[in-house]
C-alpha cells in the first residue's frame, strides 16, 4: 500500500492504544491507597466536607461510571485542579510543558545530528584510530547516565570554566519573551529579541547535552554497525562495479537502508529523555513538566499525575507515529508488505 | 600483452579474522582476452568470489593483498588510487550477482538505480549522458522484461527472482562494458528460467562483443556458454584448457574428480564423489592444497604449491605429476 | 586420505566430555574479547561486593542508624576512601549496602518479568493471525507506549515508598519489552521447516514453543537480561533519586545522588562517587552481556 493508508492504518491503531492507556491510567489513579477527597483537604476537614467532595469527586459511582465521567471531562479539556498548585491543572501543564519540549527538542536535534553523524564518518573511517576514538567515547557515552552527566557537566562548565549557565531557563532577574508557544527560545526568535533567544538557549545547552549523550552515542554504534553491514552487501559492490562514484554510493545507497535501525532506536530514546529529564531538571533547577511530574508524583496529586501521564501519552504516540512514517518511507518493503521484512 | 583484458598474475589474498589469517587465495593466475568467453569453475567456498571482488576492489576492510597484480586493460589496477578508478570503472565492467535479491538495493526504485548507473557509465569525464531514460527503457526491454514503464517505479521486494536476475542482466546491457563477470547467475532460480537467463547473457555477450567471466560449479553450464575453462580449487587455478578439450581429456586428479561426479543419464552406476573437504583457510595445506585429498598423492606434492605449466596445445595444469610437459604419472 | 573431523570417536562416547568441549568453545568465543572478561571481572566483584557486603564494608555499621557529627562532611581520605556524608556517614560502605538492594531488584525484576514476558511473547508469536496474538500485542502496545521510566515512576508514585513498592513498579513496565522481542523472534522462527516438521509429526504445542522455539530465542533473551541488570539498576536508582524505594536511613544509590546533589561543587564527592557507582554497575553489564551475546553467537562459516 502507498503512503496515505499506510498512515491513516497507524493512527487507527494509535488512537486505540491511546483508550488503552487512559484505561491504565485511570486504574493506576484509583489504586492509589487512601481517599483522595481526604488528602485533597487534609485531615483536620470535618467529615461532611469530605463526603461532600467526594460526591463531587464522584469517588461514591461503580468504577466504570467513573471512567466514563473522567473521560468526558478529559475530552472537554478539565483535567481538574492540582492539589500542590492549587491551580488547573491544564494551566500547569501549558506553563511547564513548553520547558521540557524545548529542552527535548534541542536534545533531540544534538542526536540526531551528531549520532548520525559520527556514525557515518567512523563507519567510512572504519579501523582507523578516528574510528576506535570514536568507539571508545560513544561506549563510554551509553553507559553512563544522563544525570551522571549532568553533575560531571554541572561541574565543568559551571564551577571551572564559567562559559555556560547552571540554572534555570533565563538568567535572574530577565523578563521571558510574550508567550506564544510557551517555548522560550521560539518565541524570543518570534519576538525578535535576540538577545533573549540567546540566553534561553544558552541555559538548554548543558542540559541537554547532558541528556542527549548517551542516546547520541548509542546511534553513533548503531549507524555505524549497520553502515559496516550494508557496505559488505552485494547490491553496494554492484554500484562500485558500475563506476557509480564513492560519495554517491556512501551518501544515497549505503546510507539509506542503513538509517532504518539507528532511527527505531533513536525514536525510543527520545521518548525515554522525557524520563530522564526529571533528574536532570532538578540538578539544574529548571522548571520543565518532568519536575512538576515528579513534585505531583510524590504528593500523589492524582489529577495532575494523570494529566502529565496523558500528555507524555499523546506525545509518545505522536513520536511513534512519526517514526513509523519516517521508517516506512526509508523501507518501501514495510509499506508494500504491511509489517517488517 | 594487448590482447588481453584482463591480467591477474600471482594473486594473494588474505583475511584478517579473530583467530588469525585466512590465506584465501594463494597465488591465482588467470586472464580473459577481449571479446572471450571464459568459464571459471570451481566448489564452494573455492575463492571464485573472492577473486572476483579483488578485481573489483571491493574486497572489505579487513582483507589484505600481500602479494600479486591485476592487470585492466595493461593498467595494474592495484596500484591505481581512487581516482583513476573511478575512471576505470565508469568504462570498465558489469557485474551479474549470484543472488539477485541481494544484489539490488531494496530501498530504491528499479529506475533511480538505473538513472544513475547510466549516468555514471561515462566515467568521471563529466560527459553528459543524454535521454537516460530511454537507454533505461530500451535495456529493460531488451532484457525482455514486462511493461518498462512501471519496472522503473517499482522497487526490487515487489519483482519475481527470475525478474530480478533480468533487471540485473538490464544494468548491464544499459552500460555496454567490455567485460561482463556473471558470478552464478543461474543457481538461484527456477529451471525454466534459467535457460531464458542464461541466453540472454549470451546474446549480450555477442551483440556488444564483450568478453564473459561465467562463474559457476555446475558444469553443464560452462560447457555450453564457454570457449576458455578455468578450474579452481582451494585459492588456486589447478587447471585451464580449451572447454571442448578439458572435458575430453582432463589432467588434474582434481577435474577428473569433478568430471567423475556428474551422474549420467545413461551407463549405469551411482555417480562418485571426491572424499574430503576444502582445507581450512588459516592452516592450509604446505604444498598443494588438494595434496590431503588427492589419491595420486607423492613427495613433492607437500613441499611447494606446483606452478601452473603447460602440458598440451593452449592446456595448463598445476600438477607435479606432470612436468616438463610430459605426463608423469606413477600408477599408469 | 584423512578427513578432517572436529570431533573425535572417543568424544562422542562420553556425553560429558561432549558438554565440557562446548562450554570450552563457548568461554573461547567469550573471552576473545577483552573487554567480555573485564565486564565478567566487574560483575563477579559486584556480586561479591552484595553478597559480603556486611564483611567487606570498612564501617558495616553505617548502613543502618548511624549519625556521626564529628565526621560529617570528610572530603576522601585514608580512613574514608570515598568520604562522609553529611552525617557523618562513611559513603563507600553506604555504596556496598546499596548494591545488595540494586542487586536484589534487578534479580526480582528479571525474575518475574521475563518469564512473563516471555511466555506471553511466544504466545503471541506463535498464535499470530488469531485474536490471541491481537489481545497480547494491543495490551503489550499499551504498556510499551510509555517509557519504562515513566511507567514505574508514576506507579511507584501511586504507591508507598517502599523497596517493594519500587520492584513491582518496575517489574509491571520491564515485562512488555521481553513480549515484544519473543514476539518477533518467535513469529519469524514459526515458519521455519524445522518447527514446521515438528508440527507435522505430531508435537504438542507445549513441546513446539518449549523445545523448538525458544531455544532459538534464547541467545537475544540471555544477551538482553545481561544488559537488564544493569539498566534495571538505573531505573531503579532515578525512582530512588526522587524519593521512592528503600527509604534512608537504607542506603541507595540514587537517594545518595540526590543528597549530593545538594552539596554541590563543594562536597562534590558526596553525589559523584554513587555516581560513579552506578556507572560501573551499568557498564559491567553492558560489558559482560556484549561478551554473552559473542559468546552465544553461531560460529560465521
Amino acid at each position: 500500500m502507498r503512503l496515505g493508508p499506510f498512515v491513516l492504518r497507524r493512527l487507527a491503531i494509535s488512537i486505540f492504544v491511546l483508550f488503552g492507556l487512559s484505561i491504565l491510567i485511570f486504574l493506576i489513579a484509583r489504586i492509589v491507597p487512601g481517599d483522595p477527597a481526604r488528602m485533597a483537604l487534609g485531615p483536620r476537614a470535618p467529615v461532611d466536607v469530605v463526603e461532600r467532595l467526594r460526591q463531587q469527586m464522584h469517588l461514591d459511582r461503580p468504577l466504570l461510571q467513573q471512567y466514563g465521567l473522567w473521560l468526558w471531562e478529559v475530552a472537554h479539556g478539565n483535567l481538574g485542579d492540582s492539589l500542590v498548585t492549587r491551580r488547573p491543572v491544564k494551566q500547569d501543564i501549558r506553563e511547564f510543558f513548553p520547558a521540557t519540549l524545548e529542552l527535548v527538542g534541542l536534545t533531540a536535534i544534538f542526536i540526531v545530528v551528531a549520532g548520525i553523524s559520527l556514525g557515518v564518518i567512523s563507519a567510512r573511517y572504519a579501523n582507523t584510530w578516528f574510528d576506535n576514538v570514536v568507539r571508545l567515547f560513544s561506549y563510554l557515552g551509553i553507559v553512563t547516565p544522563a544525570f551522571a552527566w549532568a553533575v560531571i557537566l554541572m561541574l565543568l562548565f559551571g564551577f571551572v570554566w564559567h562559559i555556560f549557565p547552571t540554572y534555570g531557563r533565563l538568567t535572574e532577574g530577565v523578563i521571558p519573551p510574550a508567550t506564544i508557544t510557551g517555548m522560550f527560545t521560539i518565541d524570543s526568535l518570534l519576538n525578535g529579541r535576540f538577545d533573549l533567544f540567546w540566553d534561553a538557549f544558552m541555559h538548554l545547552i548543558l542540559p541537554a547535552i547532558a541528556l542527549a549523550l548517551p542516546p547520541m552515542s548509542q546511534a553513533a554504534r548503531i549507524t555505524r554497525s549497520s553502515m559496516a553491514d550494508n557496505q559488505n552487501k552485494d547490491c553496494i559492490a554492484s554500484m562500485i562495479a558500475y563506476g557509480v562514484p564513492n560519495r554517491v554510493v556512501t551518501g544515497k545507497y549505503l546510507l539509506k537502508p542503513s538509517l532504518i535501525s539507528p532511527i527505531t532506536v533513536m525514536a525510543l530514546d527520545i521518548a525515554a529523555t522525557f524520563g530522564y529529564a526529571f533528574m536532570v531538571e532538578k540538578i539544574f533547577g529548571f522548571p520543565g513538566l518532568a519536575r512538576y511530574g515528579i513534585q505531583v508524583m510524590l504528593n500523589k496529586d492524582v489529577n495532575a499525575i494523570v494529566g502529565v501521564v496523558m500528555v507524555l501519552g499523546v506525545v509518545f504516540i505522536t513520536l511513534n507515529i512519526v517514526v513509523d512514517i519516517i521508517v516506512a518511507y526509508l523501507d518501501p518493503r514495510i509499506r508494500l508488505l504491511g509489517r517488517n521484512v | 600483452m594487448s590482447e588481453r583484458l584482463l591480467d591477474i598474475k600471482n594473486l594473494h589474498v588474505w583475511f584478517k579474522v579473530y583467530g588469525g589469517v585466512l590465506k584465501v587465495l594463494n597465488g591465482v593466475n588467470f586472464n580473459v582476452k577481449f571479446g572471450e568467453k571464459v568459464g571459471l569453475v570451481g566448489e564452494a567456498g573455492c575463492g571464485k568470489t573472492t577473486t572476483m571482488k579483488a578485481l573489483l576492489r571491493v574486497l572489505p576492510n579487513l582483507a589484505l593483498i600481500p602479494e600479486g597484480d591485476i592487470f585492466v586493460r595493461g593498467k595494474n589496477i592495484l596500484k591505481l588510487n581512487s581516482r583513476e578508478l573511478a575512471d576505470l570503472r565508469g568504462r570498465g565492467l558489469s557485474m551479474i550477482f549470484q543472488d539477485p535479491t541481494s544484489a539490488l538495493n531494496p530501498v530504491f526504485t528499479i529506475g533511480q538505480q538505473l538513472d544513475d548507473i547510466i549516468k555514471y557509465s561515462a566515467g568521471s569525464s563529466g560527459q553528459k549522458v543524454a535521454n537516460k531514460k530511454n537507454i533505461a527503457l530500451s535495456a529493460l526491454h531488451e532484457a525482455r522484461l514486462p511493461d518498462p514503464e512501471r519496472m522503473l517505479d517499482s522497487y526490487p521486494i515487489q519483482l519475481s527472482g527470475g525478474m530480478r536476475q533480468r533487471v540485473c542482466i538490464a544494468f548491464a546491457i544499459a552500460t555496454a562494458r567490455d567485460l561482463l563477470i556473471a558470478d552464478e547467475p543461474t543457481t538461484n532460480l527456477d529451471m525454466t528460467i534459467q535457460d531464458q537467463v542464461l541466453r540472454l547473457i549470451r546474446d549480450l555477450v555477442e551483440k556488444k562483443g564483450a568478453s564473459l567471466i561465467l562463474i559457476t560449479h555446475s558444469l553443464g553450464l560452462v560447457r555450453e556458454t564457454t570457449e576458455r575453462v578455468y578450474v579452481m580449487y582451494a585459492g588456486n587455478m589447478i587447471e585451464m584448457a580449451a572447454t571442448s578439450l578439458l572435458f575430453k581429456k582432463p589432467f588434474h586428479p582434481y577435474t577428473q574428480g569433478l568430471l567423475a561426479s556428474v551422474p549420467r543419464l545413461s551407463g549405469g552406476g551411482f555417480a562418485e564423489g571426491i572424499p574430503g573437504r576444502i582445507p581450512d583457510y588459516r592452516n592450509p595445506p604446505p604444498g598443494c592444497r588438494f595434496a590431503p585429498r588427492c589419491q595420486y598423492a607423492f613427495a613433492p606434492c607437500t613441499k611447494a604449491m606446483p606452478p601452473l605449466i603447460d602440458v598440451d596445445d593452449g592446456h595448463q595444469v598445476a600438477c607435479y605429476l606432470y612436468q616438463n610437459g610430459q605426463e608423469n604419472r606413477r600408477n599408469a | 586420505m584423512t578427513t578432517k573431523g572436529i570431533l573425535t570417536a572417543s568424544s562422542l562416547e562420553n556425553p560429558w566430555a561432549r558438554t565440557l568441549d562446548s562450554l570450552k568453545k563457548t568461554w573461547y568465543k567469550f573471552s576473545r574479547n577483552w573487554l567480555s572478561v573485564l565486564g565478567l571481572v566487574m560483575v563477579v566483584t559486584i556480586f561479591f561486593l552484595a553478597v559480603f557486603a556486611p564483611y567487606v564494608a570498612p564501617y558495616p555499621q553505617h548502613s543502618g542508624k548511624f549519625v556521626d557529627f564529628k565526621s560529617k562532611n570528610q572530603p576522601p581520605s585514608w580512613q574514608h576512601l570515598m568520604g562522609t556524608d553529611t552525617i557523618g556517614r562513611d559513603i563507600l560502605s553506604r555504596i556496598i549496602f546499596a548494591f545488595r538492594n540494586a542487586l536484589l531488584m534487578a534479580i526480582v525484576v528479571l525474575a518475574i518479568s521475563v518469564p512473563f514476558g516471555t511466555l506471553t511473547g511466544l504466545t503471541a508469536g506463535y498464535y499470530s493471525g488469531t485474536w490471541v496474538e491481537t489481545v497480547i500485542m494491543r495490551v503489550t502496545d499499551v504498556f510499551i507506549s510509555l517509557p519504562p521510566i515513566i511507567l514505574a515512576l508514576s506507579i511507584a508514585a501511586m504507591l508507598k515508598p517502599t523497596l517493594m513498592n519500587s520492584m513491582i513498579a518496575v517489574t509491571v513496565s520491564w515485562w512488555p519489552w521481553y513480549t515484544r522481542i519473543t514476539y518477533s523472534l518467535a513469529s519469524s522462527i514459526k515458519n521455519e521447516y524445522y518447527v514446521q516438521a515438528a508440527e507435522l509429526t505430531g508435537a504438542s504445542k507445549i513441546y513446539i514453543l518449549f523445545r523448538e522455539i525458544l531455544p532459538n530465542c534464547s541467545s537475544s533473551l540471555l544477551t538482553k537480561m545481561a544488559l537488564d541488570v544493569g539498566w534495571v539498576t538505573l531505573v531503579g536508582a532515578a525512582l530512588s533519586f526522587v524519593g521512592l524505594g528503600e527509604q534512608p536511613p537504607k542506603p541507595a544509590l540514587g537517594t545518595m545522588i540526590a543528597e549530593g546533589v545538594e552539596r554541590m561543587p563543594t562536597q562534590w564527592w558526596i553525589a559523584l562517587f554513587p555516581a560513579l557507582a552506578i556507572m560501573f554497575v551499568v557498564l559491567g553489564f553492558n560489558l559482560f552481556g556484549d561478551g554473552i551475546r559473542d559468546a552465544l553467537s553461531p560460529e560465521e562459516a
